[in-house]
């Protein structure tokens, strides 16, 4: 095996074809040594068919996949030295949790069976020494997840994969968990590969996030950078739900009521996109646009309410003072998003 | 939380009309399965002590056979899961297991018996524990293959490919993960198999009885039609009595449970020597273990006699006996007739098993005549009937395949029960559908794809059944299968032969049963 970089994970112009559709189009990307990348996207983006050719359950059409400094393009997956956390965990139902961790350290050629003393402190990394002798089907949901990881770390992997590890919990499990395994990855130095669709999870977890969207890399970087200044509209749509409108162009710029942003003069009309969070009324003579409230609802203990512009658009916002439904108020955006 | 109807709540005016037909008819199958034990008892031990060495003769081709079977069967499940080859392949491994035994043993002769069609002299001695051991394993190993196939499916990938990805050999995975997950499945499946050995009778009967080998289901028939003996039954039935006690570990072994296993998952790639070891010995058994015996069979039925060439005279010969146009009208109406009241009748079990415990219990009991060994009821069937007007009728010899063959279609009503059935059910019942109306408009209609396949899958084994009809037949109750074996036993090869083909063709609606349904 050539060595060419320490970087935890390698890909250089990986190309992934099925049948007549190409999945993934010349990726190139990087994770660094300890660093835990988010890869968010929409359905058929590209994420799972990039976790399954780094896994090595896939073989790619073309490029290259460095793991840990080492050409692994063509390596079995047992050889490429990875912990890979599953969805629904995959956890041997006849093993105990200490028997997983004694089985796939046995596995590893370089560091052979592990230690009584070694398996005990992954144990007790995750918090499971007690529950050490049950079975997956006398643990919680919540402690399988911890037996899953605890089997990704026994490894010593250069890379932990993460498939949506927590769509199996409970929203408050959930939380708790991936504060937990996230500490847990950077206080042993393993650089993770974490998929999801959920963007409060890549943005609690990511030292950096990936956006791929139609099997391309449209936008990385650091989580807060993506979430207010995205490159694109898939990047944006990838963090959250956004209000859209499709802007006419004219007289070299696009408007929305009374808000008015400059536009390319070869394009004839813009998207312009925000967040809920990034309304407010007005203040004074500000300029803004005016909407009618509908109906109003919950959201994560937030009021909100369903407004709908004049244009006839509807639009996602907070409840702006003790507005009824029929009310009509006059909006404006603190950070506009425009593609 | 939303309401679950049960299925009690659906049938809730019927429960005790079918939990006493459950009852009466698992009676009626125990009475004589009761009746060779009490029997027998006292004969036990004279079978012991003249017969030990049919007990060992037994025990070990049982043994053998069962490790052979589950070896090259489990070997090709393994293989086939591991190399994901296409699942039409399963059609050409169970292949084997679509031929009955003793028509297999049949075969096998004109492959490499004396005279075959191949080479004209013994290639290997049929007539020995070598010929039957072959001839078993041919058959039983599919049946090994199915079981463990469908045990490998049910695991799905993930448990493997986790193994693989945290760095295990594909060796240690398969022993430390894949294999350790189907202990059940292949405990299973050595149950079913060794089961299947100890009560054939067709195998040993073509194979054994002319070299003197006997086995238990061998030995039973040989001491009833004794005439030396003062009372060929009791002989008999304690004959019996050791093929139970042989079977009875087989029925404590340990249920193994390893739990849920996850079968959502994606596969690994194969590599493409591992697909050529498979894609090979997929087509050596298929070329080998069934292409060169029934292609030896087909051309001896077509030989004329002490000549080469093709002829149609063997058929004609068979079709001028009595016996044998007797004995293949009978087989079809008997296994359309059986066919058709096991599925009916599986159905009705299944339902009175599902609205009361007792009748679940007894519908339990109903597995025994068809797991225990066919010679044990039919010996029961002798001695609970033989003094009635029905013994010697062609109804008698139903009413035997009735008690063995109604488990198959049992399972097979069971699996179709499904809770969505009853939520559909009760949703008719709800909106104020009568019982009958909703037996009649609901259910039936829905489970006609179970009834037909339950139909299907008796109808073969019926209709190429030996070990209930040559100790059960009498003249002008003669079945194909009896035939075919008294053909064999008289020398005449190329009759067996053609009677052979004929009863495979007429078995032919058995490929029609949907996937994973046969038994």
């Amino acid at each position: 095996m050539r060595e060419v970089s320490r970087d935890a994970l390698q890909l250089m112009a990986v190309h992934k074809r099925f049948g007549p559709k190409t999945v993934l189009k010349h990726l190139d990307l990087r994770v660094g040594a300890g660093e835990i990348v988010a890869i968010l996207g929409p359905s058929g983006g590209g994420k799972t068919t990039l976790l399954r050719l780094v896994a090595g359950l896939l073989l790619p059409d073309g490029g290259q996949i460095i793991i840990g400094g080492q050409d692994a393009t063509r390596l079995p997956p047992e050889r490429r030295r990875l912990g890979y956390v599953f969805q629904d965990y995959a956890l041997w139902p006849h093993l105990s949790a200490r028997q997983h961790l004694e089985l796939v350290m046995q596995g590893q050629a370089a560091g052979g069976a592990g230690t009584v003393a070694e398996v005990n402190a992954l144990l007790s990394s995750v918090g499971l020494l007690e529950q050490a002798q049950n079975r997956p089907g006398q643990l919680s949901g919540g402690q399988r997840q911890r037996v899953a990881l605890a089997r990704a770390l026994a490894v010593r992997p250069e890379l932990v994969l993460l498939d949506e590890p927590y769509s199996a919990l409970d929203p408050v499990l959930r939380e708790t968990l991936r504060g937990d395994v996230a500490a847990l990855l950077r206080a042993e130095g393993r650089a993770a590969l974490h998929v999801t669709h959920d963007p409060d999870e890549a943005l609690s977890v990511a030292d950096r996030l990936v956006v791929l969207s139609g099997g391309e890399l449209v936008d990385e970087g650091v989580p807060e950078r993506i979430y207010q200044h995205p490159r694109n509209l898939a990047s944006a749509r990838a963090l959250g739900r956004l209000n859209e409108f499709q802007l006419t162009s004219e007289h070299g710029r696009v408007s929305l009521g009374e808000l008015h942003w400059p536009s390319p003069v070869k394009q004839s009309g813009l998207t312009l996109a925000f967040r809920w969070e990034e309304t407010r009324p007005v203040q004074g003579e500000e300029p803004g646009f005016t909407v009618r409230l509908e109906t109003l609802f919950s959201s994560r203990g937030q009021r909100m309410g369903r407004y709908r512009l004049e244009s006839g658009e509807p639009l996602l916002a907070p409840l702006f003072g003790a507005l009824q439904p029929g009310d009509s108020t006059k909006l404006t955006i603190n950070r506009p998003l425009l593609f | 939380m939303r309401a679950e109807p049960s299925s009690t709540q659906a049938r809730s005016r019927f429960p005790r009309l079918g939990t006493a037909g459950a009852v009466l008819l698992s009676v009626a199958a125990l009475l004589p399965l009761i009746g060779v034990l009490v029997r027998g008892a006292s004969a036990v031990v004279s079978v012991l002590r003249g017969d030990l060495d049919v007990v060992w003769t037994t025990l070990w081709l049982v043994l053998a056979g069962t490790a052979l079977s589950v070896i090259l069967g489990g070997g090709l499940a393994v293989l086939t899961w591991l190399a994901r080859l296409p699942r039409w392949t399963d059609a050409l491994l169970a292949a084997g297991y679509l031929v009955p035994p003793f028509i297999g043993a049949a075969a096998w002769l004109a492959a490499l018996g004396p005279g075959n069609v191949l080479a004209g002299r013994t290639l290997v001695p049929m007539y020995s524990a070598t010929g039957i051991l072959l001839a078993w394993t041919t058959h039983y190993a599919p049946l090994a293959y199915l079981l463990l196939r469908a045990t490998l499916n049910a695991q799905g990938d993930q448990p493997i490919l986790a193994a693989r990805i945290h760095g295990l050999s594909l060796s240690r995975s398969l022993w430390r993960v894949a294999l350790p997950l189907a202990a059940r499945g292949l405990g299973a499946t050595v149950t079913l198999v060794a089961l299947s050995l100890l009560g054939n009778y067709g195998v040993p009967a073509v194979l054994g009885f002319p070299a003197k080998i006997y086995t238990l289901a061998t030995l039973a028939y040989a001491r009833l039609l004794n005439p030396a003996l003062s009372d060929p039954l009791a002989a008999a039935s304690g004959v019996a009595w050791l093929l139970v006690l042989l079977a009875v570990p087989a029925f404590f072994r340990s249920s193994g449970d390893t739990g849920e296993v996850s079968g959502a998952s994606f596969p690994l790639p194969v590599s493409p020597a591992l697909s050529r070891v498979a894609w090979s010995s997929v087509w050596t058994w298929t070329m080998l273990a069934v292409a060169l015996p029934l292609l030896a069979l087909l051309l001896l039925a077509f030989q004329p006699p002490y000549a080469s060439g093709f002829t149609l005279a063997n058929f004609q010969t068979l079709f001028e006996v009595d016996s044998a146009r007797r004995g293949l009208i009978n087989s079809v109406g008997l296994a359309v007739g059986t066919s058709l009241v096991c599925a009916l009748l599986g159905l009705a079990l299944a339902r009175a098993g599902q609205g009361s415990r007792l009748a679940r219990r007894a519908v339990q009991l109903l597995n025994l005549p068809y797991l225990l060994p066919g010679t044990l009821l039919a010996l029961g069937m002798i001695l609970t009937l033989g003094r009635t007007a029905l013994y010697a009728t062609p109804l008698f010899l139903m009413l035997a395949y009735l008690l063995r063959f109604v488990a198959p279609g049992l399972e097979n009503a069971q699996a179709a029960l499904t809770p969505a059935l009853s939520q559909l059910e009760f949703a008719a019942q709800v909106h104020g559908v009568s019982p009958w109306q909703r037996l009649w408009r609901i259910v039936l209609p829905l489970l006609r794809p179970q009834l037909v396949a339950s139909f299907l899958v008796v109808y073969p084994l019926v209709l190429s059944e030996v070990t209930l009809s040559a100790l059960l037949y009498a003249p002008g109750s003669e079945t194909a299968g009896v035939n075919v074996l008294n053909l064999l036993s008289e020398g005449n090869l190329r009759s067996a032969a053609a009677m052979a083909v004929l009863l495979l063709v007429l078995g032919l609606p058995t490929l029609l049963v949907p996937r994973g349904q046969r038994a």
